[in-house]
């Protein structure tokens, strides 16, 4: 069996006196891709948030390659390949396509490397060369998911974390999305996706967490979720 | 000679003297667009900043004088005034600023005021409220003749400074891997950290940078005007800001355009009407433009494409 990329003991996390996750535990393996599926304000996005270090939790760990990284900093975090993509996608919409991706790679020094992933990204996704100069904001949302996800490829990641990739994408759209997470999977980077699209992440996932109200009330192998009764009521309109 | 020059090169004149009124204001509009841009701070402090730019080259000269005259001696002393100021600044965001940043915006401007009125009221004390003159030692009033128009020379380094200031704060800006961050967190702050910048240590480059400007203007002032006096921030505090205000707060280029609009006006202002009036002039045309551009000048419109 792989070896551990992520581990998450007993996770909580506040807003004020709200918690919003109480005590959520989950592994992602070396290769694999590990979806969080969950309603509207069951905890998802606060978990990413947590793990990449934009919010402190209030008690548990994250390991990340073994190592302790819970009150890390975001930015620290980053230099060690956990690469966050936030929900909604968040471009840079007053930088061209370009500089969005340069920032991307921020904590790269070397220009020749930032150079070549920035071709490999282009090679990715072609009409982000086509629009490199133009401003972030003037894309189409596909578009601006694929500056995205080229954004956080810019960092190399081990381990990325998607929240809703789909959210607000045309469903033509939502399957590219979802070839692109497939085909990155495959060539090794290591993925958790959250999505409330859970026909789309089911079919990704080796394995799958369901979370409600800041716990996590189900889990195990994706094909296994997809044919759960609890699962296919709440989240794949069965 | 005044009666030899025509109503032209008497325009032309004042001209350069708006130019010149111009870059001060531009030099430190820079530092409150740059840190509005950044934090959406009004940092009040930032007039105190430049004054007290003015203040350190007058004494750093002072101290120089025996050994390094002229020139070299008010470059220096200009260089440690913008290393002090840039500190100061640096030290009133880290230890005032920064620890309020996820405050309501109402204490964060309360807090710059705070600030303001201590450096403001510690010079005030050092200097017993005296205003203190500066001697270079210089011929303030060689240059050269251009038509019937005299630029003195005091005045040709500090234009030539100041548009060489601008063009390398626009080139970092605008390419560097820093200047890019600073663009970006002026955007989204949290995204910025999901990139690995350090929005901090970028934050507290920017108030270095800002201040370091602020007190190139200060010094500048000091050598050029010959005086220095510890309220001396105050109105070009506020004349700065709105200069800001009128090129887009938060732009760059606007900062730039809208100081040296300013400057110009109130200069054609005092030789259309009179001294006294070149305030109303210059604010009254300034108004007109906000009705008709609210963001300014270079300012962006809110309207987001979805």
């Amino acid at each position: 069996m792989s070896s551990t990329i992520l581990k998450v003991e007993n996770l909580e996390t506040y807003y004020g006196k709200v918690a919003a996750l109480k005590g959520i535990s989950l592994e992602v393996r070396q290769g694999q891709v590990v979806t969080l599926l969950g309603s509207n304000g069951a905890g998802k996005s606060t978990a990413l948030r947590t793990i990449s270090g934009l919010i402190s939790p209030a008690a548990g760990k994250v390991f990340f390659c073994g190592e302790d990284i819970t009150n890390l900093p975001a930015h620290e975090i980053v230099k060690r390949g956990l690469i966050h993509l936030p929900e909604g996608r968040h471009i840079f919409k007053d930088l061209t396509v370009s500089e969005n991706l340069e920032l991307g790679a921020y904590t790269l020094k070397d220009k020749h490397e930032r150079r070549r992933r920035m071709h490999d990204v282009f090679g990715r996704f072609p009409i982000l060369q086509k629009r490199r100069h133009q401003l972030g904001g003037t894309l189409s949302g596909g578009e601006q998911q694929m500056l995205a996800i080229g954004r956080g490829l810019m960092a190399a990641p081990k381990l990325l974390l998607m929240d809703e990739p789909s959210m607000g994408i045309a469903p033509l759209i939502v399957r590219d999305i979802t070839n692109i997470v497939r085909q990155l999977n495959e060539e090794g980077t290591t993925i958790l996706l959250v999505e409330q699209n859970a026909n789309m992440a089911l079919g990704l996932a080796g394995y799958g967490y369901v979370l409600d109200t800041g716990s996590i009330v189900l889990q195990g192998e994706g094909a296994r979720l997809r044919h759960d009764e609890k699962v296919v009521r709440a989240y794949l309109g069965g | 000679m005044v009666f030899a020059l025509s109503k032209w090169e008497v325009l032309l004149q004042q001209g350069v003297n708006g130019l010149i009124l111009g870059s001060f204001y531009a030099l430190v509009a820079l530092g409150y667009s740059m840190v509005y841009g950044i934090i959406k701070l009004l940092n009040f402090a930032h007039g105190d900043i430049y004054m007290t730019g003015a203040f350190v080259c007058l004494s750093v000269f002072g101290v120089l004088s025996g050994v390094l005259p002229g020139w070299a001696g008010i470059a220096c002393s200009i260089v440690a005034a913008m290393i002090f100021s840039a500190v100061l600044g640096w030290l009133a965001q880290r230890f005032a600023y920064r620890p309020l940043l996820g405050a309501p915006r109402l204490s964060l401007l309360i807090t710059a005021i705070g600030v303001s009125l201590v450096i403001y009221n510690t010079v005030m004390a050092i200097t017993n409220s005296q205003p203190l003159f500066f001697t270079s030692g210089l011929d303030n009033a060689a240059g050269i003749k251009i038509g019937g128009i005299t630029v003195t020379y005091i005045q040709l380094i500090l234009l030539s400074v100041a548009a060489c200031v601008m063009i390398g704060l626009t080139l970092f800006i605008g390419s560097t891997r820093t200047g890019k961050a600073m663009r970006a967190i002026a955007l989204d702050q949290d995204t910025c950290r999901l990139m690995g910048i350090n929005v901090n240590k970028v934050i507290g480059l920017t108030f270095l940078l800002g201040s370091a400007l602020a007190a190139l203007a200060g010094g500048l002032a000091c050598v050029y005007y010959g005086n220095v006096q510890y309220n001396m921030g105050y109105t070009i505090g506020i004349k700065a800001f709105t200069a800001a205000v009128i090129g887009g707060i938060g732009s760059i280029p606007g900062a730039m355009l809208g100081g040296l609009l300013l400057g110009l006006l109130e200069a054609v202002g005092t030789q259309l009407l009179d001294s006294s009036w070149k305030d109303v002039f210059a604010f009254g045309l300034l108004i007109l433009i906000l009705i008709l551009r609210p963001n300014g000048l270079l300012g962006k419109s809110e309207i987001e494409r979805m």
